[in-house]
């Protein structure tokens, strides 16, 4: 007996599941394509698509953002693609975000790649066109792989070349491999090597311990700071020369008119043309005097007399004294004329005039 | 003009008769074309009672939950193994090109689009079209529906077009829980060989899968209910000569349903492309 109320119950919940389970379906494959949420269209143009389809997926960073809405041929050289891109992602697609087409693994589905652009850049807008990166192409990937392998053959037969020059003691390497005595000498060179190491282990010895000028200046800072205030010196001295520089260069001071002002040079020519004239009449002035003083040296004229005959000096001493005597017999005659009453006379008679 | 035809078509008629033009030849195609002919006809009345009151609800409910909900553990057992066989048997050649992670994707496609569809259409061929054929054969042969007929029961509203509709629309729902249940017993198979989990199985299962998928899938399981309905209601409501009659009238509406499901699915297959082709 066929339970009506039971049943249909049975049935409605039958059906209910199966619907659900198609609404289900549809819903994840919606969701595969984004077909539930809100989109904007941006496109590109390229040259090549490589197979690219409606309903490929576009990819930013990894995660899938969209779909392509449509595949268009411009002209015979460009196709133009459609891409319809979740509207949650817009704010990280930049108006200089830059787009390619790649491949989802070596046999899988064509992809559009969605590079991000600079943070400058304004937010890419609807409609807006996307710089394209160009496809690489497998077949130019196997003619620069057939290129490739064939400069590789070149280079293994050279490489055969040398080594067969090497095997038999041929150029640098061969000797390197063959010679003993570059061998002896690349051991003595590494001898030194290693006592210039030593040395140089000595030495940073001798900074780390703060011995030495480099010492000192690595790790003194009372001589680091003289050397600090030396450089600052020099600055300054190099800024005051620079000033000075600048000053004769605009023709101030001494050096400026003498390096700027012709009439000072013109003038100082003139003086030292006339420095030459001295210099000339000083040397003949010299000359003469040499001569004197070679005639005195050689005992002739009143001079020489005077400087080496003593008796001579002694005769002269004498007369002077006499001179002397003499003046002062004359001195006393005149004070008794003074007091003669005829002179005083006669001196009275002039006073008076 | 007759001797013409007896030249050209039977050299045995000829010998056995000279007058007259043996036909026995054709009776196949001249059954085969009544058959089209009937069945066209009886197709073309379930239009006209379908749209014609009383409208039998009940008797479509009840046939409803018959052909559905009586159906399916037998559709949820075989799409539990189709699910998980399909995957065993693709998996070796997957991880032979190293594809393993492309299985779920595979093989949901091939669950969706063709043998969810078909599998259980199949199932429904042979459960309820034998059903179908039966009972109204056995309701012909002892004229339970002539009987109805007479008291003014329109024979053909109450029993074969609920009985049709309920083909149509359970079918679909079927073929829904068919294709779920297959996806379980492809994630269990999946797992018996290695470890993935079930939101990474239900992505990649719906990652391969687009609308073109589905609703060509989901249109033409309309098509198997109404020709499993139809050639199974036409089957059992004109079967004739007693008992052997509702064996022959069960038995052929399996086979000429089952036929019919490989006929639409292959006018469906081909319409889906076209228009696949012509959307892009």
């Amino acid at each position: 007996m066929y339970n009506t109320k039971k049943n249909n119950l049975k049935l409605g919940f039958f059906v209910a599941i199966g619907v659900i389970l198609f609404i289900l379906g549809i819903y994840y494959i919606g969701s595969q394509v984004n077909i539930f949420s809100k989109k904007f269209q941006v496109s590109a143009v390229f040259a090549d698509i490589s197979g690219l389809k409606v309903g490929n997926n576009a990819r930013f960073s990894g995660i899938n953002i969209g779909t392509v809405s449509k595949v268009q041929i411009i002209n015979d050289s460009l196709v133009k693609v459609d891409l319809s891109i979740q509207e949650n992602v817009r704010q990280f697609i930049r108006k200089d975000s830059k787009i390619e087409i790649g491949s989802e693994g070596l046999m899988g589905n064509k992809i559009i790649k969605i590079y991000t652009g600079s943070i400058n850049a304004p937010i890419i807008e609807e409609g807006d066109f996307l710089e394209t990166i160009e496809v690489v192409q497998i077949d130019k990937i196997l003619r620069q792989l057939h290129s490739s392998s064939t400069n590789t053959v070149t280079i293994t037969k050279n490489v055969a070349e040398i080594t067969d020059k090497i095997n038999r003691g041929e150029g640098a390497f061969g000797k390197i491999f063959a010679d003993e005595s570059l061998a002896n000498n690349l051991s003595l060179i590494a001898k030194r090597t290693a006592v210039l190491t030593e040395n140089f282990s000595e030495i940073s010895k001798k900074i780390s311990k703060e011995e030495g000028t480099i010492g000192m200046l690595l790790s003194d800072t009372l001589f680091a700071k003289k050397l600090y205030q030396v450089g600052e010196n020099l600055q300054r001295s190099t800024e005051n020369l620079a000033i000075l520089t600048d000053q004769v260069n605009n023709g101030k001071g001494l050096l400026g008119e003498l390096f700027t002002d012709t009439t000072f040079i013109s003038g100082l020519n003139r003086a030292g043309k006339n420095l030459g004239y001295t210099t000339e009449r000083t040397k003949i002035l010299s000359d003469n005097l040499v001569n004197i003083t070679d005639e005195i040296t050689d005992g002739q004229g009143l001079i020489t007399k005077l400087i080496y005959d003593t008796a001579f000096a002694d005769s002269v001493e004498i007369a002077v004294y006499n001179i002397n005597q003499g003046a002062k017999e004359v001195e006393e005659a005149a004070s008794v004329v003074k007091r003669n009453w005829l002179i005083r006379l006669f001196s009275k008679k002039d006073k008076k005039k | 003009m007759k001797l013409n035809i007896k030249k050209i078509f039977s050299k045995k008629a000829a010998n056995e008769n000279q007058d007259e033009f043996d036909f026995s030849r054709f009776k196949n195609i001249e059954r085969f074309l009544n058959e089209i002919g009937g069945l066209s006809r009886f197709a073309g009345n379930f239009f006209c009672e379908l749209f014609r009151p009383p409208y039998e609800h009940k008797e479509f409910l009840k046939q409803s939950y018959n052909i559905g909900l009586s159906t399916l553990p037998l559709i949820g057992i075989t799409a539990f193994i189709m699910g998980l066989v399909l995957t065993l048997q693709s998996r070796p050649v997957m991880v032979e090109f190293g594809a393993e992670s492309w299985l779920p994707g595979m093989v949901s496609v091939s669950i969706v689009r063709e043998i969810g569809p078909v599998i259980t259409a199949l199932i429904c061929a042979g459960k309820i079209g034998s059903g179908i054929g039966a009972e109204l054969g056995s309701m012909r042969v002892t004229e339970q529906i002539d009987a109805m007929d007479v008291s003014g029961t329109n024979p053909m509203n109450y029993l074969v077009v609920t009985r049709v509709l309920a083909t149509t629309f359970m079918i679909p729902i079927l073929v829904f829980y068919s294709d779920a249940i297959s996806f379980f017993g492809t994630y269990v198979a999946v797992n018996l060989h290695g470890f993935i989990s079930f939101p990474l199985f239900i992505n990649q299962a719906f990652d391969s899968l687009h609308y073109y998928d589905l609703f060509p899938a989901t249109i033409k399981t309309y098509f198997f209910g109404f020709a499993i309905g139809i050639i199974s209601c036409y089957k059992g409501y004109y079967s004739e000569n007693g008992t052997e009659g509702v064996g022959k009238a069960a038995n052929s509406a399996v086979v000429i349903s089952s036929l019919a499901i490989f006929i639409i699915d292959l006018i469906a297959v081909q319409l889906s492309e076209i228009i696949h082709i012509f959307s892009m």
